[in-house]
């Protein structure tokens, strides 16, 4: 049986993405958290270090630490191993700015949503498939 | 307002920010391409964040000056951006670099890496970036007035210059500080209106005698619980240095998201308690006592002690008073045969100490000078380091990730008795 949710939240930046879910339960930065030359989590706090979030829609709960953390994201978007989507309770502009450049330098949009019906970070588990639609503030979530 | 949103809509797809008709024109890009692009970043950040209207500010201060930060990708950005002409319009500083400009070699940092950042510093010149490679502007070329507009994005330097300068900030990111600086305006939101400054959180301190080694850990104490909110705290001691405001303010960055603070009586948006509530009471009152001070010490160290093979000064980057201090703690000895004894600091306040004998003495004690950097930004796993001791909170928070070490945290004095006997006790 196929189990499918749909949540509705405010699209923070535009584009489509569909791929497969990386899930953390805690808020994340990306300096010390990914390394940028494979997209692959290091932080040694998070249960999802040695997972890659490269080609995936990335799912936590808010952004945390150093505000050089968008650079380090970008730095992924340029070797293309950056998360294809991402979805917070809410976006701060550490995550933001770093979509938004990813568009504007690299022409590779990375939809996020925020502010969701239901915590994406709750509802969501790391392998599920997810389909975001930026512009819409939409995200379709099949379970596997 | 509501009828400019609508009409605005239709023309740049901005719902919240409206544009003067020489913003709209900086968006399409007549006044350059490199205008254009810095002018989109900060438009739909502004928007999505609701602001209403874009702000001038006095000046900025990036932190993409690191190559740890910038990476390949930042060096390309600033390039691109140098080519088309970019300048800073207002005064801008930099952050540390990710290498001892002069001296990498002895940091050990990889040819390939350091000719990078070399590469990266370059473009900043063009761009008409100072710079001061520090992570304390405020105390040098750059300080703060009161009620200014600032578009800053060191963690530290944004609390410093919110809480004891009284200017306003955010904890802007990367590349959105230099795009402000370039466009000499920033969105209006957050920190920058007054009514958001409001302290909501009433903290007593009651730890009794207040020593040096307090202030980063009731630093990183507020980072831990605070959150977005902003803290008033109270019986406070007047005789706190600018120094020891700069390192508490640092942890609390460090260890969460805090962006300001008050002080009663002492910070200039806190004349008053009522001042700093905006009259109205606070939502909540915390007392911070000895024991949660030594909690706080405690989640800072991974370590207990034992011999050290690094200490660590110098986060933010020390002034010529701590440089002053830790010879004095010295006294003449040396550093363990086998211990590394970094100061960190800026090349302005290195030539100062070169000028009054500071560096001679720190050197004579076999104390390492590490100028444009620190332990949080240049490459040093390679260097080995098992256990680092650190009276700083924010080297305690992010050196260990960087230098794949352990930490011990403790008063600038306990650090230079363990770099004299190798051992923290």
């Amino acid at each position: 049986m196929i189990d499918e949710i749909v949540l509705r939240g405010r699209g923070l930046t535009s584009g489509l993405a569909q791929g497969e879910a990386i899930v953390s339960k805690l808020p994340f930065g990306f300096l010390w958290g990914i390394d940028p030359e494979t997209g692959v989590i290091i932080d040694k706090m998070n249960p999802l270090k040695g997972e890659t979030m490269a080609g995936k829609v990335f799912v936590f709960p808010y952004g945390r630490g150093s505000t050089g953390g968008n650079g380090i994201l970008l730095e992924a978007v340029r070797r293309k191993v950056a998360p294809i989507a991402i979805l917070n309770r809410l976006t701060e502009p550490i995550i933001l700015s770093g979509a938004l450049l990813a568009e504007e330098m690299y022409s590779t949009p990375i939809p996020i949503v925020d502010r969701l019906d239901q915590n994406p970070d709750e509802i969501i588990n790391t392998g599920d498939l997810v389909s975001v639609d930026g512009s819409k503030g939409l995200a379709k979530v099949t379970r596997r | 307002m509501h009828l400019y949103s609508q009409i605005h809509s239709t023309t740049s797809g901005l719902q919240y920010l409206f544009l003067s008709k020489e913003e709209e024109a900086d968006l399409r890009g007549d006044h350059g391409e490199a205008r254009r692009i810095a002018m989109s970043v900060l438009t739909k950040l502004g928007d999505r964040l609701q602001a209403d209207r874009l702000i001038p500010i006095a000046s900025a201060h990036i932190v993409e000056s690191s190559y740890q930060i910038a990476c390949d990708s930042g060096i390309e950005i600033l390039e691109r951006l140098a080519a088309l002409g970019a300048t800073c319009s207002v005064p801008t500083t930099c952050d540390p670099a990710a290498i001892d400009l002069e001296d990498w070699k002895t940091l050990r940092v990889p040819e390939e890496y350091a000719k990078k950042q070399l590469r990266l510093a370059e473009s900043l010149n063009k761009l008409n970036v100072v710079p001061t490679f520090t992570c304390t502007p405020y105390h040098l070329v750059n300080p703060p007035r009161f009620g200014e507009h600032l578009a800053w994005a060191e963690s530290n330097a944004v609390v410093y210059a919110n809480s004891v300068c009284g200017a306003m900030t955010n904890r802007y990111p990367a590349y959105v500080d230099l795009f402000a600086a370039i466009i000499g305006k920033i969105p209006r939101f957050g920190l920058h209106v007054r009514e958001n400054r409001k302290a909501t959180v009433l903290v007593k301190l009651d730890s009794g005698p207040v020593r040096d080694s307090d202030y980063p850990l009731l630093g990183t104490y507020l980072g831990l619980e605070m959150e977005e909110r902003i803290p008033i705290l109270t019986n406070f001691p007047k005789d706190v240095t600018r120094d020891e405001l700069k390192a508490m303010g640092a942890a609390g960055a460090a260890a969460g998201a805090l962006a300001m603070y008050h002080i009663e009586d002492l910070t200039p948006e806190a004349r008053t308690l009522h001042e700093a509530l905006q009259g109205d009471e606070p939502e909540e009152t915390i007392t911070v006592d000895r024991n949660a001070l030594d909690n706080v010490r405690d989640k800072m160290c991974t370590a207990s002690g034992g011999n050290v093979d690094i200490v660590a000064f110098g986060c933010p980057h020390a002034s010529v008073f701590q440089m002053r201090r830790i010879i004095d703690l010295f006294k003449g000895r040396r550093v363990k045969n086998g211990v590394e004894c970094w100061v960190c600091t800026n090349r302005l306040t290195k030539s100062l100490a070169d000028q009054i004998g500071y560096s001679q003495k720190l050197v004579s004690s076999g104390v390492r000078i590490v100028c444009d950097t620190c332990c949080n930004n240049a490459p040093i796993k390679n260097w080995g380091f098992k256990i680092m001791a650190t009276d700083s909170g924010k080297f305690a928070r992010y050196a260990p990730i960087n230098a794949d070490t352990d930490v011990v945290y403790g008063s600038t004095e306990q650090c230079v008795e363990s770099a004299v006997g190798g051992e923290f006790e």
